[in-house]
């Protein structure tokens, strides 16, 4: 019917043809999706450069010959052709190109259609972040991006720790090079969220070789805001609110009865396996006690203003931007301040030149801050008070006039060892400095020498200037808690990094062939240095005076001082082709060379190359007919990076000329030692991989699909091996062995609209597998405690230990299953048997947890209502594992107990999980007692904005304006007993969670506020 | 266009020139860190101090924390019956395990003592490599060092032996990628041993040479007799025992004349009594401090230490009446100690009722040097002259020369009596069996909290009857577990001993 109904329109126009004479059209350009008027579409008689486009109201009018088709076309809409044959009024509607398959990204030293891509890059727009209550705009991604694994800290200030595509290394830094408007940096935290207008994340080999031994971590890439297309505009963005740790997302510890009573039962069983008398012991308080997390935590105020003023003139635009940002942190005494201002100008001056300049300023300031407060608060028991109750304490003794520890209750003698946490944080608070300034600005020449051709420069420095100052005072709470001297340190900081680009590029377009080249040679050198230096024995009352905090107020005979300084080079040449045939057949040939002045003289050289291969199957022919298919296309690479985060000169000997001191005669002297013993041959990791992926536009770009299969080897690991004690030490770190990170990365997104109502909905999800393949020394193990080693053929840092099958409930249980060789009574640990051989010894210990996730997925609805927007996002992780040590009684003195060991095992039949309280060490071997899964699903982000009509504005001069509100990570879905399923951790031994330092990440409620003018 | 053409080759000229610079620029070095290049030119300290230096980094490492602290303790004395864990009851709970006999192959302490004395090995056969690679001209002091370095080695393998029986003979450095050797019998472990005493002693110096020369506290001759004494007593070879301490004792350097209450003094640290210390010091403005009595000092309100490692109370009903050793050995709390320092008793805040005192801080060295009230000045006494008799004594009597024991014995007697005429009777028997039993007596009142009494009770025979009852079992504990850890690097070569 179709067929048929062509044929005759075909023939019906033919016939039409004969009558070809020029006449006028006019006519209205409407959006689709809002359905109002569109001005500045631009309306091109097909096979000509005439044209017209559309006024303010969307009108439009133009003479052309009836035989003509006009093209209607507007950036980020579809463009449609209509022909003319006679009509005299055509009204357009255009829709939205949701897809965008003509959207530009940033693929490092250039941009590319991103249909053109052949590699996997994921791009993010800097609105979608800004409303995201951290200083840090990687915090923001979180969930967003498959394949990239985002850690937030719950500290005031801090960065989160991100991770493309599992750990490629396991000696080395994971973490990504960050490109920032070209500069080369190792995070973003200096840059306000609100200045960025898109970030690319990089992560395939084949895109990643243009960055050569800096990329196979992968690559962001950071591009800042440029004055938009039009006119003059101020927009403020701002929000304030508060952050707490819910009592849901708490550890749940004993009170003081509960502690006495748990205690007093351990004490009782550790002195029946001694056969010794059991003495009770007594604390200061009963009943609820002290919750010393709850007095060591607040409900903290977060703050962010961010003002950017653009203009865009014909040959020049200008932009400049201010931020504030505030944050307290959820643990008193914790807070972070940022100061940030950003000017970005550029002009053209002719056809031929081109030139801009950039800066970017941050200055933050950071009070001192204990990162043991919430560890110390986790083991103090709840048993005391935390100001002095009035009883002599018996560390007293110790005290001294003016003691300012004095009012504080003195730790109780069976943990001398964790202070009062009260004290900690107040008796230091206000008492230290960190402060610091970041610089980077940058320029840019680029000489069009003809319209295919050009020459760009750019050169940019960053200055980094750090300070930190610390007053230790003189004072005595009790047991370790105490300061015989008072004390002042300073600290400075420097550092500076040049950066020197020479860009070629060349682009041509001829007939079906499009073709783009660079060519380009990049310099940059980094230079830090530093100095510190503190001081004994500040008089007593510089406590109440900040005036006295300086090294001049100590004495001169009781200093310590030291400064390093440091440098690293790197030159680079680089090459890339972009091919194009007939907008269906895509490749892309990369190269890089890279030489850094890390490794010595023979191995610092080495080449990066990469190809990616392009099939845009949806512009074959064939695929014309298929209308369900808007887009489609098939994408395979294959390329290599460097990852060169090792320490420098680590080719190099050191000695330390007073590394080791011995008395001879009854004299302390000095004697030498070498620092490390190094191997002249280290270089770099190689990271190799294939990617092949597929993406697709559906139902006329209702749904949009992107999946991916990655297949990376590191080559040339750097490995050190934790030696038998017999070997000699310390020992070389050099480049052995390898290991694989494969998996599946996928993306959907559907936009679905129903009158008034639209909604996104977009998810994606990734799967990775990581297998070490080979190892240095013969494959060796690394045996890196007794809880964790790295093996070939297994995950990198696997957990290891016995299977717990329960608790011994009583005798006659113990008499009939395999036991250790040790002493085994009711309320042990029941190990499984895994061989068989009836008794329980090493050989029955198994892999039994892996800190690295199968599966990391996000998830995020979008919905508009005519002025409302609503958001929720949320993220998660499924198949990870955490060793937490929270149920074992502490090794040293003892600390206060989760309440999950009120359940412990105290006679037949009350627990078959926690075993007997006691210091049996059978029931402190590696087992998966000690594994819990690190799952969560986390609700990151509920948001709810309102729009104000535009009519109810204008009268005052405003453009647009939204409020909204914000709940950030207000639920987590978990069943860990740590702080937070996210540990992260060193890559030998990830997922290690025995001293509880990582920092619990708090809820966060906002309300802001955007203006454009 | 022309113009366009000349500018093209003009930036591609710069552009080389800038990259064609930037090869040189490069080669880039550590600031203010020495490497073997400049450490010659810029320290004008020849090779041979730097040679020097390992062998002292061995001494250094006698300070660590296994080595000779907290997880030594445990092994060597709080899991004897001399000696309670100390601390509050929950305070180091893992050493429980040692003190009822339920420890495992994963137990901290004989873990980390194990490793930190393989360490001291791995040094040793660091430092010896490098110094049979010297020619005698350049360094010309090469065979006292090779001779120091081999009793070195042979005292931390002593220990190991002790400890664990029959170990991996390693003879040079192993890099890490080696495989671990596997284990020798007791034996053939002890034979290396002897060797390297036996070269030691004809390498080393007298302690005098040291006193008129300088080098006090290095390795002597007397140190190397003295271990190498100790190995045979090990092995019941009576007979070299008397040749050996003889030989101290008739090398007039070594005698009984300190005062009991002086041996553990600052001042009489490497005296007459003294054979061979771990070396420690505080000054005012340099450290080279051990924990070793930190760890072991007044706990509580005194705040000296952390209290571990207290004399027991069956060490306390051993000695007997009036024995002054008694205030030498057990700091008694809520006493007033002879140096005038008040120790709070338990009611007052000190946490155990005893504490060690032969680690105690007398005033006068606590005062000096502004030093902190821990004891990171205080030398451990690894070997000294009484042990020496007290080994003679004990050969002797087996090889049935009871005069000569008994002489020796009382000598050790006497000087104990202080002075005080109506304690510590003569012994007198010349029955080989009471008279055994004298020594082992004296023996362990002696050098109490030394760490000699959990292995003479091994060797002895004698650890099931004292011990037995708090779990130590014939067959198994004669030796503690191989660590697991090790097993587990050791790719499994190393077998574990029988009942672990």
């Amino acid at each position: 019917m179709e067929k048929l109904l062509k044929l005759f329109l075909s023939i019906f126009f033919l016939s039409i043809t004969v009558w070809v004479q020029a006449q006028s059209v006019k006519g209205k350009v409407t959006s689709a999706d809002s359905g109002e008027p569109i001005p500045g579409v631009s309306i091109v008689i097909k096979g000509t450069a005439s044209g017209t486009v559309t006024d303010v109201d969307g009108n439009y009018q133009l003479l052309v010959d009836t035989d003509k088709t006009l093209v209607f076309s507007f950036v980020g809409m579809l463009s449609q052709e209509i022909p003319v044959t006679g009509k005299g009024m055509i009204n357009v509607t255009l829709k939205n190109d949701i897809h965008n398959i003509e959207e530009v990204v940033a693929i490092g030293y250039g941009s590319m259609k991103k249909s053109d891509v052949t590699g996997s890059i994921v791009s993010v727009k800097g609105d979608d972040l800004k409303s995201n209550p951290s200083p840090d705009a990687m915090s923001g991604l979180q969930g967003k991006v498959s394949g990239m694994i985002v850690t937030n800290s719950g500290r005031a200030g801090d960065s989160p720790d991100v991770k493309i595509r599992g750990i490629g290394t396991v000696q080395a830094g994971t973490g990504p090079l960050y490109v920032v408007d070209g500069v080369f940096t190792n995070g973003i935290s200096f840059l306000n969220p609100n200045d960025i207008e898109s970030i690319e994340v990089l992560k395939d080999a084949s895109s990643l070789a243009i960055f050569g031994a800096q990329g196979a971590n992968g690559v962001i890439i950071v591009t800042t805001k440029t004055a938009e297309k039009g006119k003059l505009t101020v927009n403020y963005d701002g929000y304030a609110g508060i952050q707490t740790l819910h009592q849901r997302d708490r550890i749940d510890f004993t009170n003081a009865s509960e502690f006495t009573m748990l205690y007093n039962e351990m004490l009782q069983n550790n002195a029946s396996d001694l056969n010794q008398e059991y003495v009770p012991w007594t604390g200061d308080l009963t009943g609820e006690g002290t919750d010393w997390v709850d007095e060591v935590l607040r409900n903290a105020l977060v703050t962010n203003h961010s003002i950017s003023v653009s203009s865009n003139k014909e040959r020049s635009t200008s932009l400049f931007s201010l931020g504030y940002f505030q944050q307290d942190g959820i643990t008193k005494t914790d807070s972070y301040k940022r100061y940030t201002a950003r000017f970005k100008q550029d002009y053209i001056v002719s056809d031929f030149l081109e030139i801009g300049a950039n800066l970017i300023a941050n200055n933050w300031y950071r009070t001192d801050y204990n990162p043991n407060i919430l560890r110390r608060a986790r083991e103090a028991v709840p048993t005391y008070a935390p100001y002095d109750n009035g009883d002599s304490d018996w560390d007293r003794l110790n005290s001294f006039p003016g003691n300012i520890g004095e009012k504080y209750t003195s730790p109780p003698d069976i943990q001398p060892n964790v202070g009062n946490p009260v004290a900690m944080y107040e008796i230091l608070e206000g008492t230290g400095e960190y402060s610091g300034y970041t610089i980077i600005g940058s320029a840019y020449a680029k000489v069009n020498f003809t319209k295919d051709f050009s020459y760009k420069i750019s050169g940019n420095a960053t200055v980094s200037l750090g300070h930190n100052s610390n007053y230790n005072p003189h004072f005595a709470v009790g047991g370790i808690q105490k300061n015989e001297h008072s004390s002042f340190s300073r600290g400075t900081s420097r550092s500076k990094d040049y950066q020197v680009d020479h860009l070629f590029e060349y682009s041509k377009v001829t007939g079906e062939h499009r073709i783009k080249a660079i060519a380009g040679m990049t310099y940059r050198e980094s230079e830090n240095m530093g100095f510190s230096a503190s001081r004994d024995s500040i008089s007593a009352q510089a406590y109440a005076d900040p005036s006295m905090w300086m090294l001049n107020a100590g004495y001169s005979e009781w200093d310590n001082n030291g400064d390093y300084k440091n440098e690293v080079a790197f030159t680079s040449y680089l090459g890339r082709v972009s091919y194009s045939y007939k907008d269906k057949y895509l490749a892309n040939l990369t190269v890089r060379r890279d030489g850094s002045s890390k490794f010595g003289p023979d191995h610092r050289w080495g080449t990066f190359p990469a190809v990616g291969l392009g099939w845009v199957v949806s512009n074959e022919a064939f695929m014309q007919n298929v209308e369900k298919v808007d887009f489609l296309k098939i994408r395979a690479s294959w390329g290599q990076a460097g990852n060169d985060k090792i320490g420098n000169y680590m080719y190099l000997p050191t000695i330390n000329p007073q590394g080791e001191s011995v008395v001879i005669d009854n004299e302390i002297i000095y004697i030498p030692t070498r620092s490390f013993y190094a191997d002249p041959g280290i270089h770099w990791e190689i990271v190799e991989g294939v990617d092949i992926g597929a993406e697709t536009s559906l139902f006329n770009n209702l749904l949009h699909i992107d999946i991916g299969y990655f297949n990376k080897t590191t080559k040339d690991l750097l490995a050190t091996v934790p030696a038998p004690a017999s070997s000699s030490a310390p020992y070389a770190v050099t480049n052995a062995g390898s290991l694989r990170n494969s998996g599946f990365e996928s993306t959907a997104t559907g936009h679905f609209k129903f009158g008034d109502f639209n909604l996104t909905l977009s998810g994606n999800a990734s799967y990775l597998k990581n297998e070490v393949l080979e190892l240095g020394n013969d494959n060796a193990d690394i045996i890196s405690n007794l809880h964790y080693r790295t093996v070939v053929g297994q995950s990198v840092g696997m957990m290891y230990g016995y299977i717990q099958e329960g608790i011994f409930q009583n005798q006659e249980e113990i008499d009939n299953s395999p036991v250790t060789a040790g002493v085994v009574r009711p309320g042990d640990m029941k190990y499984k048997d895994l061989n068989g051989d009836e008794k329980i010894d090493e050989n029955d210990r198994t892999y039994i947890g892996n800190h690295l996730p199968d599966w990391t997925y996000g998830f995020s609805i979008n919905a508009g209502y005519k002025n409302f927007d609503f958001l929720v996002d949320l993220n998660g992780v499924v198949g990870v594992d955490n060793y937490t040590e929270i149920r074992l009684p502490a090794s040293w003195a003892v600390f206060n107990m989760p309440g999950v060991l009120l359940n412990r095992w105290h006679g037949e039949g009350t627990s078959n999980h926690d075993p007997i309280l006691s210091a049996r060490p059978d029931n402190a071997l590696a087992s998966t007692y000690f594994v819990e899964s690190g799952d969560y699903m986390r609700i990151r982000n509920i948001q709810l904005g309102y729009s104000l009509p535009p009519n109810l504005l204008n009268n005052i001069g405003i453009q647009g304006m939204r409020i909204y509100v914000n709940a950030q990570n207000p639920i987590t879905f978990q069943n860990y007993t740590g702080w937070t399923p996210e540990v992260g951790g060193n890559i030998l031994t990830g997922g290690d969670d025995i001293n509880y330092t990582n920092f619990p990440i708090g809820s966060t409620y906002t309300i802001g506020l955007n203006i454009n003018f | 266009m022309k113009k366009i053409i000349q500018n093209i080759i003009y930036i591609a000229i710069v552009t080389i020139l800038f990259s064609s610079c930037k090869e040189s620029l490069l080669d880039l070095y550590p600031y203010g860190v020495l490497t073997d290049a400049n450490y010659q030119d810029t320290t004008q300290i020849d090779q041979s101090i730097y040679t020097e230096a390992n062998v002292l980094k061995i001494y250094a490492h006698m300070r660590g924390w296994g080595a000779i602290q907290w997880p030594y303790l445990g092994v060597m004395s709080i899991i004897s019956d001399d000696a309670d864990k100390g601390s509050t009851p929950t305070d180091g709970a893992p050493q429980i395990a040692l003190e009822n006999f339920t420890f495992n192959s994963s137990d901290y302490s004989v873990t980390t003592v194990y490793q930190d004395y393989f360490m001291a090995v791995a040094l040793a056969n660091e430092s010896l490599a490098e110094l049979d690679s010297l020619d005698i001209e350049v360094a010309p002091k090469r065979d006292q060092l090779i001779a120091e370095v081999r009793f070195l080695r042979a005292y931390h393998y002593f220990r190991l032996t002790q400890m664990f029986g029959g170990l991996p003979v390693l003879t040079e450095p192993l890099p890490p990628d080696a495989p671990v050797p596997a284990r020798k019998t007791l034996q053939e472990t002890q034979d290396f041993i002897e060797a390297d005493l036996l070269a030691a002693i004809n390498g080393l110096p007298d302690k005098s040479y040291y006193m008129a020369n300088g080098g006090l506290g290095r390795a002597t001759k007397g140190a190397a007799q003295g271990f190498l004494a100790k190995l045979y007593l090990y092995q019941q070879r009576w007979g070299d025992v008397l040749t050996q301490t003889n030989a101290i004792l008739n090398s007039g350097i070594y005698d009984l004349s300190t005062p009991i209450d002086k041996i553990f003094t600052e001042a009489e640290e490497n005296g007459r009594e003294s054979l061979f210390e771990m070396q420690a010091q505080e000054t005012e403005t340099l450290n080279a401090t051990s924990g070793y009595a930190t760890v072991q000092g007044v706990r509580g309100s005194l705040n000296r230490g952390w209290g571990f490692n207290v004399p027991s109370q069956k060490l306390i009903d051993a000695f007997e009446q009036g024995d002054p050793r008694f205030l030498t050995t057990v700091l008694v709390s809520g006493t007033t100690l002879s140096d005038g320092t008040y120790i709070p008793s338990v009611s007052e805040g000190v946490v155990n009722p005893y504490y060690n005192m032969k680690v105690h801080q007398w005033a006068n060295e606590l005062a000096k040097d502004n030093r902190l009230p821990f004891g990171g000045w205080i030398n451990a006494r690894i070997l000294r002259t009484a042990d020496i008799f007290l080994m003679y004594a004990e050969a002797a009597n087996e090889l049935g020369q009871t005069n000569e024991a008994l002489a020796k014995l009382e000598m050790v007697r006497n000087r104990a009596r202080n002075g005080i005429t109506d304690v510590l009777p003569e012994v007198t028997t010349t029955d080989q069996l009471e008279l055994r039993a004298a020594i082992q007596h004296e023996r362990r009142i002696e050098l109490a909290m030394e760490f000699e009494r959990y292995f003479d009770l091994i060797r002895w025979g004698l650890a099931e009857e004292a011990l037995g009852p708090n779990g130590w079992t014939k067959g198994k504990h004669e030796v503690y577990p191989i660590p697991q850890i090790e097993i587990d690097r050791s790719q499994g070569t190393l077998i574990q001993n029988p009942g672990y």
